[in-house]
């Protein structure tokens, strides 16, 4: 047996005019008219019919003078079971050819043509054959653009509808890819203003994220005055490590949970004030009651001491009062400062001197010191003193039963431009968690400890506005168990 | 085995049959371009046996056409050419090699063994786009003569392998390899040489149990292809080619020609439908 000769001027013709006709194609529908031209190059034929694969059967995509596909039936069935090419010559000496398009072992579709020949040879029969070979390849990939085609125009509306689901959501959502570039954001996330220090956080989240490989969630307070939750989950997309990020404004939330805590508080309050205002009010009733019943058995010395109580009593039921007053209008706005000319020094001084008996009966050493004996700066007097009164009187109470040596040190600096204030003492110290919320309307650092020292909780928070008014600063140190140390400076 | 026996094995190869004058003229005219139908039909009908024989085998099951075949000219037609020569030479290889009676050995198995891998060889090349599928029919036809040439050289021998392997249940190369003769491939590909079939038809056989040495580009895929046919076969209807275990696929073969297990189990599905025709071909 000799080597096989293939013709190839025969299979150069097939293949180069498969490519000059391939070229334009760009559906199914366009690739029939080139199969046909493209075998008019090797074969002279009549007539022609495409006919497709079709869920088990066949039918006509193409054809051109052909007899009616039911005569040709048996014949397209018995070629697509053969898998090759073959030649019949029919009654009236046309020769049928069969052409199967097969790819892969299935067969896609079969061309029929009617020719002319009265004789075929190997080349003719080699030739067809490579034309069904290419022809079955080009045909499975047109199919297959087309179905990638349908398949995109799903995948298209999937996407559409998932986008408009993600839009929807008031939720900023964004996708980022390993270099920190967005690939992928939402309607809210494309349409929200985001104060710049938020966007640092985020981007530090989306960092954390990345770098631990671990889902983050984070609350975070905003400069513009709104809380947000940073959610960030690290996924693999297309073989991709992204990051989600979902961006949540929780202000709503977060502002009911400080409304339901300052409820909380304000009943704690109530409670506090009228346990308060009842420990002065049962004196001076018992005192009162006494005085009415055995007026003629008591000598002047105890009435006299009985009249004392009674006093002290009023005058600490009117502070209480005075307080609550002050803490209304603070809430109110309308606290008045009335500013005059007004020595400090001294103003301190009557402070001092009122809260003696008080700090003597805790075992408190008062001690004052000034620069100079006289300094005057433009205050409210009535409502300074207050500040005074507050800062030592809460130095005496919350002053430390374990130290033998109790003392609180005022000092008045005066400065170019302003006039500051220190309260010193060595009492119990306030713990270092407690910070700013010192200040905080109601606060009060330990609950067990409002059963031991009196106050409304108000004192500091009143002390804070009045400072503030007067356009002021107050600050504090403290060590717990060592002491505290209060800051007062208000300009001259 | 030294070289003399060798020598003297050669010799009794070329006094084996050889395709007569026939068969001989349709090879030839079926590898060029410009032969025509007529020519085709010229040469087969000088053996008026072989004339019928092609149209039985045109008009049986396996081929299953439309309408009744009467004229060699019209099988020739739409069978193809090399269909047409793929018969011829199964009309002779059966005829000369598979009427004589090998004692102990059932050749009738081997002889199926050969038409279903023929059938297999034209399945795989159908699902995997291989142009030539009627040349990989004859190739699988021939693969396993050289089981065959053995038998009629040194039966003993035949049947010594035959029986180590069947005890040891391992394949018929297995023990071939280990022994210091030519396997039954390279016979089958001495015997070709004789014959003057294609380079390619002589190193499919040679090569079939050991592909990855065939370097030729060109007969390469072919000799892949008869590989996998041979693979095929033996899960399909195993142990007519005197193996006794598993024949393994070769895993460059099945990396090269993209096989994947649902392509692989398609081409196993199909050749087990067409299992029940290889009796048309015992006809012959």
């Amino acid at each position: 047996m000799e080597k096989p000769r293939t013709s190839t001027s025969s299979l150069n013709r097939v293949i180069s005019s498969f490519l000059r006709e391939m070229v334009a194609v760009e559906s199914l529908e366009d690739s029939y008219e080139g199969f046909v031209r493209i075998l008019k190059s090797i074969l002279d034929f009549n007539w022609y019919l495409i006919v497709l694969e079709n869920e088990g059967g066949y039918k006509v995509v193409h054809h051109f003078n052909a007899p009616d596909f039911e005569e040709l039936e048996s014949y397209v069935f018995w070629v697509a079971e053969r898998k090759s090419v073959s030649f019949f010559t029919l009654e009236n000496e046309e020769l049928l050819v069969l052409i199967p398009f097969i790819f892969r072992g299935r067969v896609l579709a079969v061309m029929i043509v009617g020719a002319n020949q009265g004789e075929i040879d190997v080349e003719l029969e080699d030739t067809i054959k490579i034309f069904a070979l290419i022809a079955a390849n080009t045909l499975a990939n047109l199919i297959l653009a087309d179905q990638l085609k349908e398949r995109n125009a799903i995948i298209e509306e999937s996407r559409r509808f998932l986008n408009l689901l993600l839009d929807s959501f008031s939720d900023q959502i964004a996708v980022y890819d390993v270099e920190r570039d967005i690939v992928y954001m939402n309607e809210a996330f494309k349409k929200a203003e985001r104060s710049e220090d938020l966007e640092t956080e985020i981007a530090g989240v989306v960092e954390e994220s990345a770098l631990r490989k671990e889902s983050i969630t984070k609350e975070y307070e905003a400069s513009d005055g709104r809380f947000y939750s940073i959610e960030t989950i690290p996924l693999r997309l297309e073989g991709e490590e992204r990051i989600l990020l979902i961006v949540s404004d929780i202000t709503g939330t977060k502002e009911l949970e400080r409304i339901k805590k300052i409820d909380r508080m304000k009943t704690e309050f109530v409670a506090n004030v009228s346990h308060e205002i009842r420990t002065p009010l049962a004196a001076i009733k018992a005192y009162t009651e006494t005085l009415l019943y055995s007026f003629e058995d008591l000598d002047s010395e105890t009435l006299q001491e009985f009249l004392d109580t009674i006093l002290k009593q009023s005058e600490h039921l009117e502070s209480i009062v005075e307080e609550l007053l002050d803490f209304s209008r603070i809430e109110s706005g309308t606290l008045k400062v009335e500013k005059e000319k007004t020595d400090i020094v001294s103003l301190t001084r009557e402070v001092l001197n009122k809260l003696q008996a008080f700090a003597e009966k805790n075992g408190v050493r008062i001690e004052f010191e000034s620069e100079e004996d006289q300094c005057h700066v433009e205050i409210d007097p009535r409502q300074f003193r207050k500040v005074i009164n507050n800062l030592v009187s809460n130095a005496i109470k919350y002053s430390d039963k374990k130290k033998s040596d109790r003392w609180v040190k005022i000092s008045v600096y005066p400065r170019d431009s302003e006039v500051e204030i220190i309260v010193a003492d060595n009492g119990i110290g306030i713990p270092e968690h407690v910070g700013d919320r010192i200040f905080q309307r109601y606060y009060r650092v330990d609950s067990k400890l409002t059963y031991e020292v009196s106050g409304t909780g108000l004192g500091l928070t009143i002390t804070k506005e009045i400072v503030e008014a007067h356009g002021g600063q107050i600050w504090y140190e403290s060590v717990e168990k060592v002491g505290t140390t209060f800051h007062v400076v208000i300009p001259r | 085995m030294n070289a003399v026996d060798l020598e003297k094995y050669l010799e009794g190869i070329e006094e084996l049959p050889t395709p007569n004058f026939v068969v001989r003229r349709i090879i030839q005219l079926v590898s060029d371009p410009n032969t025509t139908v007529k020519q085709v039909q010229d040469a087969i009908s000088m053996d008026p046996s072989m004339s019928a024989k092609v149209l039985k085998l045109a008009n049986s099951a396996y081929y299953a056409l439309p309408k009744k075949v009467s004229k060699l000219s019209e099988a020739i037609m739409i069978l193809g050419f090399k269909t047409v020569r793929n018969l011829a030479m199964s009309i002779f290889t059966k005829e000369s090699y598979f009427s004589q009676p090998i004692p102990q050995v059932d050749e009738r198995r081997l002889w199926r063994h050969l038409v279903l891998t023929a059938m297999a060889c034209e399945v795989v090349s159908e699902i995997l786009s291989y142009p030539n599928k009627e040349e990989t029919f004859m190739v699988g036809l021939l693969h396993d003569l050289g089981k065959i040439v053995m038998g009629m050289l040194n039966p003993i021998l035949l049947r010594k392998i035959l029986e180590y392997a069947r005890k040891s249940k391992v394949n018929f190369y297995d023990v071939e390899k280990e022994l210091p003769i030519p396997h039954h491939g390279e016979m089958a590909a001495a015997l070709f040489k004789v014959w003057g079939l294609s380079e390619i038809t002589i190193e499919s056989a040679r090569n079939h149990h050991t592909p990855h040495r065939v370097e030729d580009e060109n007969s390469r895929d072919i000799v892949y292809i008869v590989h996998v046919g041979n693979v095929i076969a033996n899960i399909v209807d195993g142990g007519h080619d005197f193996n006794f275990s598993i024949v393994d696929i070769d895993l460059r073969v099945w990396e090269t020609l993209n096989l994947t297990p649902r392509a692989f189990k398609t081409m196993i599905e199909s050749v087990k439908n067409k299992q029940h025709l290889i009796e048309e071909f015992d006809t012959v």
